[in-house]
Formats: C-alpha cells, sequence, structure tokens
C-alpha cells in the first residue's frame, strides 16, 4: 500500500514539472484577420503588466492559419496558443471558398474554440483593432469581446460553426455582422454579409434593423426604422408554409415606441408600408438564392423527414429553385396596447 | 446475501461512458433530428429485452455444472479485459486529441492506470461508494452544463420531426450495445447469490436512471444543432459545454467535460478490474486474486500503447461494444435455456 502510495506522490509533482510552459512564455491570439492574400494575428501576452497585456498586430502572407502560428512562435520564440481566440474577422473581398477553407481548419482543430465569432469588414486589420482599442480603458481583448456581445446579439453575432454549415450545407446560410469604422472614427455595424455555400451578399444598414426586428423574436428591444424616427419592436407574429402550393404566410405584430403614432392613421400606415416594402425587399432575395429570414427551417416544419424535404426539393429541380417559386403574403398588425 | 442496491451506480456509470464516448454520438448521428426519440425507444427496448434476461433459471444452470461455470466466468473475464483495454486506449487518445495536443500519450495514461491499481487494492465495494460519489456528482456536473447551455437551445432545430428516414436497425444495435453494461450486474447477481427478483429491479433502475441521461443529452444536442450538422459531430456534450462560459469560474468550460471524462475513465477502469478479478477467481479457484492486479494494469497500459501506436483504438471501440454486447445477451439466453431443461 505505502509503495501505491509513494508512486502516487511521485507522479503528482511530475505532472508539474513536465512539459512545463510559464505564462509569460505563452503568446496567446485573440483575433485574426483573414484576408484572400495573408492573415493578420493579433496577440497578448497574458503574464504583461501592460494595461493591455502587450497587445501586438502580427501581419503575415501565410493562407494557412497554422503556417502563420508556426512563424510567430518561431519569430517570437514563445509558445502560440489559440485556447481563447475569440474572434475571426474576414476581409469584404474574401471569397466564399476562402471562408470554407479557414472554418474547416478552425474547426478540424480541436484547440480553437467552436464558438469563436466571426465579422467582416471593409477596413484594414490595422485600423480595426486600433480604432477598437482607442476606445476607453478596458484591454483590447474584452472590448473586442463586448463589442460583438451587444444587446442586438440575434444579428451580430455569428459563430465559426454557423458559418461553416453555411459555406458546406445549401439549405443553411449565416448571417455575418459587416463591422466599418464610422463618425468620429468609432467601429460600427453597418449592414450583414449573407453568406451561402458558394457566395456572398452585402446586406446594407437600410434593411439590418428590419431584420434584426425579425430574428430577435419577441424580445425587449427596439429597431430604429431607417429613414424614420420611428423605434418598433416585434411583439408577436407566426409564419406557416404551406407545402401543397408552396407558398408562406408572414403575419407580425409590431410595437411601436412613440405611442402618439397610435391616434394619427396616416402615420399607421406609413410605418406599416415601411416595414412591409423593407421585408419585400429583403424577401426577394430569396430570388437570387439569398435565404436571409432563414425561411427553409420554418419550411423543415411541415416536412416529417428530412427524405421527405429533399423530395420536395427534387418536384422544383432543386432547393434554390424551389426558394424561388416561393409564393408570400405578409400581413402587419401594430399592436396599440401601451406599456 | 448481498444487497445489489450498493453496485447500481457502478453499472450506471460503465453505461454513462459507452453514452458519452461513443453510444450518443452514434445514435445522433444516425438519426438526425430525432435522435431524442431513437434514444427513448432504445432505453424501452433494453428495459424490456435486460428485464427479461434475469431470471432463477440462469442462478441454477450455474451452480449445478462446474464446467459451464467456469466456461462463463471465462468469457466474462475477457469481456472486462477487452472492455478496459478498449475504453483505455480510446478515451485517453480522445483526451490526447481533444484537450492536451502536447502531452505525450504515455504520460496521461499512467494517471489512468494508477486507479485501476488503486481500485484493485481496495476492491469492488469501495469502488461502488467511489462510483456513487463520483457518479452523482458526475451527473450533476453534466446536468449544469446542460442548463447553462439554454441561449443555444432553439426549438426550430428539432425539424423535421422524425429526422432522418429509419431504413435500417442500426440505431436500435447501438442503443443495445450502450446498455451492455447491465451484464456486470448479473456477474454480481451469479456470484453473490442476489435474490434475481432484486436484481432484475436494480437492472431497472439502472436503465432508467442512464436512459434519461441519453434521452436528455440527446434532445439538448438536438435543440442546439440542425440536422444537417449533425454529421460531422464528434462529441455532443463537448460541443454542448463549448457554448457555456462561466467566466466567473472558468473560460472555457470543456474544462469540466475534460474532468467529467476523465473520472468516469477511473471509475469504470476501477470498476472493470473488480469485475476481472471476479471472473477470474470464479473460472480458475485463484484464492490470491490481487496478485493479478499490477499484471492486468500493466497490460491494458501495453495494450493501450500498441492501439495508438497502430491507430487502432476506433476498431477496437467498436469491437469491444460489439463483443460486450453479444455476450450481455446471448450469455443470460444460453443460460436460461440450460437451466430451464434442468429439472
Amino acid at each position: 500500500m505505502k509503495k501505491i502510495f509513494l508512486m502516487l506522490l511521485i507522479c503528482i509533482p511530475l505532472s508539474g514539472c513536465y512539459d512545463m510552459t510559464e505564462i509569460e512564455d505563452i503568446e496567446s491570439v485573440f483575433a485574426i484577420y483573414v484576408e484572400n492574400e495573408g492573415i493578420t494575428y493579433c496577440t497578448v501576452t497574458p503574464g504583461n503588466e501592460d494595461k493591455n497585456y502587450g497587445a501586438k498586430i502580427i501581419k503575415t502572407d501565410c493562407i494557412n492559419p497554422n503556417d502563420g502560428l508556426n512563424r510567430i512562435s518561431r519569430e517570437n520564440g514563445k509558445d502560440v496558443s489559440v485556447a481563447h481566440l475569440g474572434q475571426i474577422i474576414f476581409s469584404k473581398d474574401c471569397s466564399a471558398e476562402r471562408i470554407k477553407e479557414i472554418c474547416d481548419y478552425v474547426l478540424a482543430e480541436n484547440e480553437f474554440h467552436p464558438k469563436i465569432m466571426t465579422a467582416f469588414s471593409d477596413v484594414s486589420a490595422e485600423d480595426f483593432i486600433n480604432k477598437i482599442s482607442a476606445q476607453g480603458n478596458e484591454a483590447v481583448y474584452k472590448k473586442l469581446k463586448n463589442f460583438f456581445n451587444d444587446k442586438y446579439a440575434a444579428v451580430t453575432k455569428c459563430s465559426v460553426t454557423e458559418l461553416s454549415r453555411a459555406t458546406n450545407h445549401e439549405t443553411l446560410g449565416a448571417n455575418v455582422p459587416f463591422v466599418t469604422i464610422g463618425e468620429n472614427n468609432q467601429p460600427t455595424f453597418a449592414g450583414l454579409m449573407h453568406v451561402c455555400k458558394d457566395r456572398i451578399k452585402h446586406i446594407d444598414k437600410s434593411l439590418w434593423n428590419t431584420i434584426a426586428l425579425l430574428e430577435n423574436n419577441h424580445k425587449e428591444i427596439y429597431y430604429q426604422l431607417k429613414d424614420t424616427s420611428t423605434a418598433v419592436k416585434l411583439t408577436g407574429g407566426k409564419v406557416k408554409y404551406y407545402k401543397e402550393n408552396n407558398h408562406i404566410d408572414i403575419y407580425l405584430e409590431i410595437y411601436v415606441s412613440d405611442n402618439s403614432v397610435y391616434e394619427n392613421e396616416s402615420r399607421i400606415e406609413f410605418i406599416k408600408t415601411k416595414i412591409n416594402s423593407d421585408i419585400i425587399k429583403i424577401l426577394n432575395e430569396k430570388n437570387n438564392g439569398y435565404d436571409i429570414l432563414k425561411l427553409g427551417r420554418e419550411m423543415l416544419k411541415s416536412f416529417y423527414t428530412s427524405e421527405e424535404f429533399a423530395d420536395q426539393c427534387k418536384k422544383y429541380g432543386d432547393y434554390m429553385k424551389m426558394m424561388e417559386n416561393l409564393d408570400y403574403n405578409i400581413e402587419i398588425k401594430l399592436n396599440g396596447e401601451k406599456m | 446475501m448481498t444487497d445489489i442496491k450498493k453496485y447500481r451506480w457502478l453499472t450506471v456509470m460503465l453505461i454513462f461512458s459507452n453514452i458519452l464516448f461513443f453510444g450518443a454520438k452514434q445514435i445522433i448521428r444516425h438519426s438526425g433530428s430525432n435522435s431524442y426519440m431513437t434514444a427513448l425507444l432504445c432505453c424501452v427496448i433494453c428495459a424490456f429485452l435486460y428485464y427479461s434476461l434475469f431470471s432463477k433459471k440462469a442462478v441454477k444452470s450455474i451452480n449445478s455444472s462446474k464446467k459451464l461455470c467456469r466456461i462463463v466466468f471465462i468469457l466474462l473475464s475477457l469481456t472486462a479485459f477487452v472492455q478496459s483495454v478498449a475504453l483505455c486506449s480510446y478515451s485517453v487518445n480522445a483526451i490526447t486529441e481533444t484537450f492536451m495536443k502536447k502531452s505525450p500519450f504515455p504520460y496521461i495514461l499512467i494517471f489512468v492506470a494508477l486507479p485501476v491499481a488503486m481500485g484493485g487494492y481496495y476492491g469492488l465495494k469501495s469502488v461502488s461508494r467511489y462510483a456513487r460519489a463520483g457518479g452523482i456528482s458526475i451527473l450533476f456536473s453534466t446536468a449544469v452544463i446542460l442548463a447553462f447551455a439554454y441561449k443555444e437551445y432553439n426549438t426550430k432545430n428539432l425539424y423535421p420531426l422524425f429526422g432522418n428516414n429509419i431504413q435500417s436497425l442500426s440505431e436500435f444495435f447501438y442503443g443495445l450495445l450502450m446498455f451492455s453494461g447491465i451484464i456486470y450486474l448479473y456477474i454480481i447477481m451469479l456470484t453473490q447469490k442476489t435474490d434475481f427478483s432484486k436484481a432484475k429491479a436494480e437492472a431497472a433502475k439502472t436503465i432508467l436512471i442512464s436512459g434519461a441521461f441519453l434521452f436528455i443529452l440527446c434532445l439538448c444536442t438536438n435543440l442546439s444543432i440542425p440536422y444537417e450538422g449533425l454529421n460531422t459531430l464528434s462529441n455532443p456534450l463537448l460541443f454542448i459545454a463549448s457554448g457555456v462560459n462561466f467566466s466567473f469560474l472558468v473560460e472555457r468550460s470543456e474544462v469540466i467535460v475534460f474532468f467529467i471524462w476523465i473520472f468516469t475513465v477511473f471509475i469504470c477502469l476501477s470498476a472493470l478490474l473488480c469485475f476481472f478479478e471476479i471472473s477470474v477467481r470464479n473460472a480458475f479457484g485463484i484464492k490470491n486474486i490481487k496478485a493479478l492486479n499490477g499484471a492486468f494494469a500493466s497490460t491494458i497500459f501495453f495494450a493501450s500503447l500498441i492501439a495508438d501506436k497502430y491507430a487502432v483504438f476506433s476498431f477496437l471501440m467498436n469491437f469491444s461494444l460489439i463483443w460486450t454486447g453479444c455476450i450481455s445477451v446471448i450469455l443470460p439466453i444460453v443460460l436460461n435455456i440450460k437451466g430451464g431443461g434442468q429439472k
């Protein structure tokens, strides 16, 4: 018995020494910026006493993320860790193949977190990180993390797993936030990128709030309608698909923040028309193969098995053709209840 | 007469390890968005199957023929050995791949082999107490992870309601294999002169606890992943945990899955060694069985090393599950037939 305990005692201290790496010797990557021609890495050294933990921006011309990591490790003489990588930002010019390549690589490597947030941007990697780090006193990696976790999370969040599924399956698209540097050098959300298997579509800010309104079902968040002074939120609604005639009914109950609107008939009509026309604009993108409102998920409710759904798609040619032939009807009701 | 209740958690943990490492993934991949229904159906089938196999006839046939008794226990010792080698190599490889890429395989293996030796030293009763305490904590931690991942759940992912068309019986086959840990409850019934009716009730309770876990795990996975993404799933609990952030405690809650994983291996390997000992003692009548502990631990250690070198851990896991599954069904049936023929 004593011998076994002795063996255990010897093994326990050994676990701390074998293959030991001090925290100061680790370069932790917290964000990467992907372009078609290379990858930029944003790193911090966890043990660093500096407020920003010695945040660095390292630009490489490597196509594969692992090659870049090896190069950083070689040049700095430190181990590089991606265990806390939180964001992958894609350049606006990235092709769908490039996005697929990066997502598949990240998910194949177990060290990466499968819930890494993704975004698109039209500014350079250096500008993007510098502008974000210029705000407030918080450490840069925390700012970046909080930036993607804001209250509009339904649209401003897309994990690398979701993005990978979108680039691998015809029936799944992903809405990825698009970030730019706006007035006063502040990073702001400027619409979204809808990523599909082999194509990407940029949706501008004018429709962004309407998409957010529809995606953020029944949450207490108001969205500002573009070109109006009206803030609205969704209080209820129903989407029903009829597989017999490939038709979808969309019924929405909307609440307006400004109570005086309910006393003015023409104002009510204006808001209804505005929302209606925005939804039609978004829906019509389905003819180009972009299911931005994810109606495909609603359609699945009418099918009992995946084979039955596949058969329905075959009836129209393929999934995209079925979406193209999808007929719709929109009904909007302004909910007049006082808060 | 031994109270078989004491060994409930031991069997639950053996089934839990099958579900966690292998079974849940297989059912989810095959069934698609209705894997929770398939899991429920598997539990019901297994409950009926194993419930009907516990009988007085089996005990009678073991007691009547020494030759038959020896064959049965040799088969059971082989089962325990095959399962421990498979579990050891598969889980250590998975842990190395998922969590500790830079750590060498044999080094982690020492931490798995040591509890085996400890389990062998203290015996089945101590291991069953350890399994009860560890099992409850492990299931509680799993429940916490599944509960805190509620933000990831979306009912839209449950469609199509009946998932993939059932074209083969493979899902039910995997379901049957997962619950094969019941065979160890059978060993206890045969060797410790337990009342078969109590053993029957225990088998039902064991399947109920582990079946509930399987059902909840499948349901949570279906809620968090659309059916298109289920084909590439490698470990359901690990994936769900990746969406949970206990920032006040740990940034990446996969570390909790790592602890669940490693402690499950500890409990299962200790339990398998004890069952191996019991089977060998009954087969060959060896009294000083403790001397086998070192040999057993080092054999699975080196067998796992060889399995890792030739990358056959997945084959070993499949083989062990099929072997244990077949033994757990065929053996009780044969014993029942033999017992039924005797007057």
